[in-house]
């Protein structure tokens, strides 16, 4: 389905290569066969191994290959017959089309739920509320790098180096020592003294009994905990005080990969079968909180009530309405939007904006805008479209004068804290589209870049990223001479000069050209070193749009592009792996759930939730 | 005789008496505030009811629990900051619901400075 969207917004594209199989394997005979045929062809792989419409299943993997290559114009190679933009496309959205059908056959697939590591921020937020203390335990492990969606939770990049295993023991020892003299840490531990009628190793074995399920996130047995009295009691051959005793033990609990590692019961049955209630509890959280577990949820599990519909859905509701929320809501949103990365690794240029560089709380404002929007989204159950465009926006008082708008008319003053608001006409603020944190990641630090933004809402807004760039063509925009344009869409309108670049920048530019009026900073400006801004733009397919609001309205009235990446990524976040074709058939049903719930955002979760990718393990024979 | 009549009727009373026992959730709603969830654990046993709040990280015990018929009450005790809050619910299990009074008691550090706190109401909804 994926390549349905790589027709980005174009109501309809001829489709010279695009009707069936035969089709498909025309094109496959006029631009592949030199090479990929006879005996020895190119590397290893020959047309005719998928000659046949049966090969659509039996080797989806080759096909799948063959989509990748050709979208992204590795194949054909330079210097050979190439097809036109029109039949590159319309191939590959056959290819994704068939593949998915084939996929879809037997309905949406259980979750093969690998086994991965608690990433960085998961780690901490999981020992704190372990231990109750505020203390950054995860602050010296290293961040995390992004896989499957692109979000760092992905099972794919969790994996543990010997020298990362030494951090997080780092980390624990840390923690635990911290802990052990922190008289909340102390009852939240349960650590209970020894006594004349408690001996040292019963109190070590109490403290366990009650430290160890909350950890491992399930049940323990007596013979689990074995390992860990078995560390207590060496320390005390060692000498080591009863505090120190208990700490080295708890030592062992935080490095022990059922602490360290999300993992289910495994399903060694033929088929698919529902997670039981403790490792439901633990997607439910680690999706939804970034953490472990409450209370509620684990007494839920004991009682065997979470897999009940009614409760689930009951839960998601709290949990989304919950402050905890806030750990899904800003890993998931700076990550998709690229937003972490705005003070960090990128910076606004200081000289160019001095408001930016001297103000903190306006710095801060501007990054927590899409977090706060996101997350009230949720809390308010407001559609998933709001992220599109809104008649609301999150301003501080600092933002709307950012934004220039006037922070007195609203009922009761902005301050400090970030706010609600209905937006007046015109303020060009609804959506994610208005917000700086958006518009600044998407440019250059000294000037906006229609490219960048282009290819920032083809990719994180649709899901479409464009092809790289073919090799040796060096960047337009950093071409230099005394012949050089002036203004940057005289710049860049040799891109559709160059036929090279005119497929992919025929539909880059306009999307960027539209969003001309805000500045780096996305502050709203109606001219740029003294000439007019120009903010039209047309689509391949002849739509035309103006301005910010307008090429807005143009998404909006092709919502679908727009709902099935934003559902893709929630559904790659929550699963914490990247999602294979298997995975589209649960996207198709969360869509289809949450169009009958007129797009509601928690409708998406409840859907996403409920889905069997969620709720069960996949077995050897899917489903 | 009176012996046995006063068995039956504490037998009669008990089984009259709505069983509360497990989780129960409500959604208190406040104009210009978020609103905030209320989860209960109820353990009862005759006439004698325990149970549990729920809160952010850990749970926080009822005291001074007792359900009467249909009529409960219990208080929580609540510490953030230094500051003590100690609040009472009571009202009624009703239509497979409850419907709970909460009020809250002057803070200890602030007795003289506080103002009553108005009574809320909050209803309860059998989750497990």
């Amino acid at each position: 389905m994926r390549a349905t969207a790589i027709l980005l917004l174009a109501a309809a594209v001829p489709s010279a290569w695009a009707s069936s199989f035969d089709d498909s394997q025309a094109f496959l005979r006029t631009y592949c066969a030199s090479c990929h045929g006879g005996n020895k062809p190119a590397g290893g792989f020959n047309v005719a191994e998928v000659g046949a419409a049966a090969s659509l299943d039996v080797r989806g993997e080759r096909w799948g290959r063959i989509l990748s290559r050709v979208r992204n114009s590795e194949m054909p190679p330079r210097g050979v017959a190439a097809p036109d933009l029109t039949a590159r496309e319309s191939f590959t959205k056959w290819i994704d089309d068939s593949l998915h059908a084939a996929a879809c056959a037997s309905g949406p697939a259980a979750d093969p739920a690998p086994i991965r590591r608690l990433n960085r921020d998961e780690y901490t937020a999981t020992v704190r509320e372990l231990l109750d203390t505020h203390l950054n335990v995860g602050h010296d492990l290293p961040a995390d790098g992004a896989g499957g969606q692109g979000f760092d939770n992905a099972a794919e990049v969790l994996f543990l180096s010997p020298v990362l295993a030494e951090k997080y023991m780092d980390a624990a020892k840390q923690a635990l020592e911290f802990a052990v003299r922190d008289s909340r840490a102390r009852a939240r531990i349960g650590i209970v003294e020894p006594s004349a009628a408690l001996t040292p190793l019963a109190a070590a074995r109490k403290i366990l009994a009650g430290f160890l399920p909350r950890a491992f996130r399930r049940p323990v047995t007596e013979r689990e905990s074995e390992p860990f009295l078995a560390l207590f009691r060496s320390a005390q051959r060692d000498h080591q005080s009863f505090d120190n005793s208990v700490v080295f033990m708890l030592r062992g609990v935080l490095m022990s990969p059922r602490f360290l590692f999300i993992s289910a019961p495994p399903n060694a049955g033929r088929m698919a079968r529902p997670f039981d209630d403790y490792a439901l509890a633990t997607r439910l959280s680690y999706f939804l909180w970034g953490g472990m577990p409450d209370e509620m949820l684990f007494d839920l599990a004991s009682l065997g009530k979470l897999r009940d519909p009614d409760v689930l859905k009951e839960e998601i509701g709290r949990m989304l309405r919950s402050g905890k929320a806030m750990g899904f809501v800003e890993s998931f949103v700076t990550q998709w939007l690229g937003t972490r990365t705005l003070g960090r690794d990128f910076v606004p240029d200081a000289k160019l904006f001095p408001k930016y560089a001297a103000d903190a709380e306006l710095r801060a404002d501007i990054g927590f805008q899409p977090t706060v929007f996101f997350h009230t989204l949720l809390a308010t159950n407001a559609p998933v479209t709001d992220l599109l465009d809104s008649n609301w926006t999150i301003l501080t008082k600092k933002l709307a004068t950012l934004y220039g708008i006037d922070p007195k008319q609203f009922k009761g003053d902005l301050g400090e804290q970030p706010r609600t608001v209905d937006l007046p006409a015109g303020s060009h603020r609804g959506g994610l589209l208005g917000m700086s944190a958006v518009l600044a990641v998407s440019s250059y630090p000294y000037r906006t870049s229609p490219v960048l933004r282009g290819k920032w809402v083809l990719d994180s807004l649709l899901g479409t990223p464009p092809p790289p760039p073919p090799q040796n063509v060096p960047a337009l925009e950093e071409h230099a001479g005394a012949a050089q344009p002036q203004s940057m869409r005289e710049r860049l309108s040799r891109h559709r000069d160059n036929p090279v670049c005119a497929g992919c920048h025929s539909r880059i530019d306009p999307l960027g050209f539209a969003l001309e009026n805000y500045d780096a900073l996305g502050q709203w400006r109606t001219e740029e070193s003294g000439k007019p801004i120009d903010n039209t733009g047309e689509l391949p397919d002849g739509t035309k749009f103006a301005g910010p609001d307008q090429m807005k309205a143009v998404l909006l009235a092709r919502k679908d592009l727009f709902l099935r990446s934003f559902t893709s990524r929630v559904l790659g976040f929550a699963l914490g792996r990247g999602l294979t074709r298997k995975d589209s058939c649960a996207v198709d049903a969360i869509l289809a759930q949450l169009a009958d719930n007129g797009y509601r955002s928690q409708a998406l979760i409840e859907a996403l939730v409920m889905n069997p990718v969620f709720r069960n393990r996949a077995g050897a024979e899917q489903p | 005789m009176p012996h046995r009549l006063l068995a039956l009727s504490l037998l009669a009373f008990t089984l009259s008496a709505a069983d509360v026992t497990g989780i129960w959730t409500g959604i208190w709603t406040e104009p210009n505030r978020d609103p905030q969830d209320f989860s209960f654990r109820f353990t009862q046993t005759g006439g004698t009811l325990s149970g549990k709040m729920y809160g952010d990280n850990e749970s926080i015990p009822l005291k001074d629990a007792k359900i009467e018929g249909d009529r409960i009450s219990f208080t929580v005790t609540t510490e953030m900051n230094g500051q003590i809050n100690k609040f009472t619910f009571s009202g009624d299990v009703h239509d497979g619901g409850m419907e709970l009074t909460r009020e809250r008691e002057s803070s200890s550090k602030n007795k003289k400075e506080d103002k009553p706190a108005p009574k809320q109401t909050l209803r309860l909804r059998r989750l497990a």
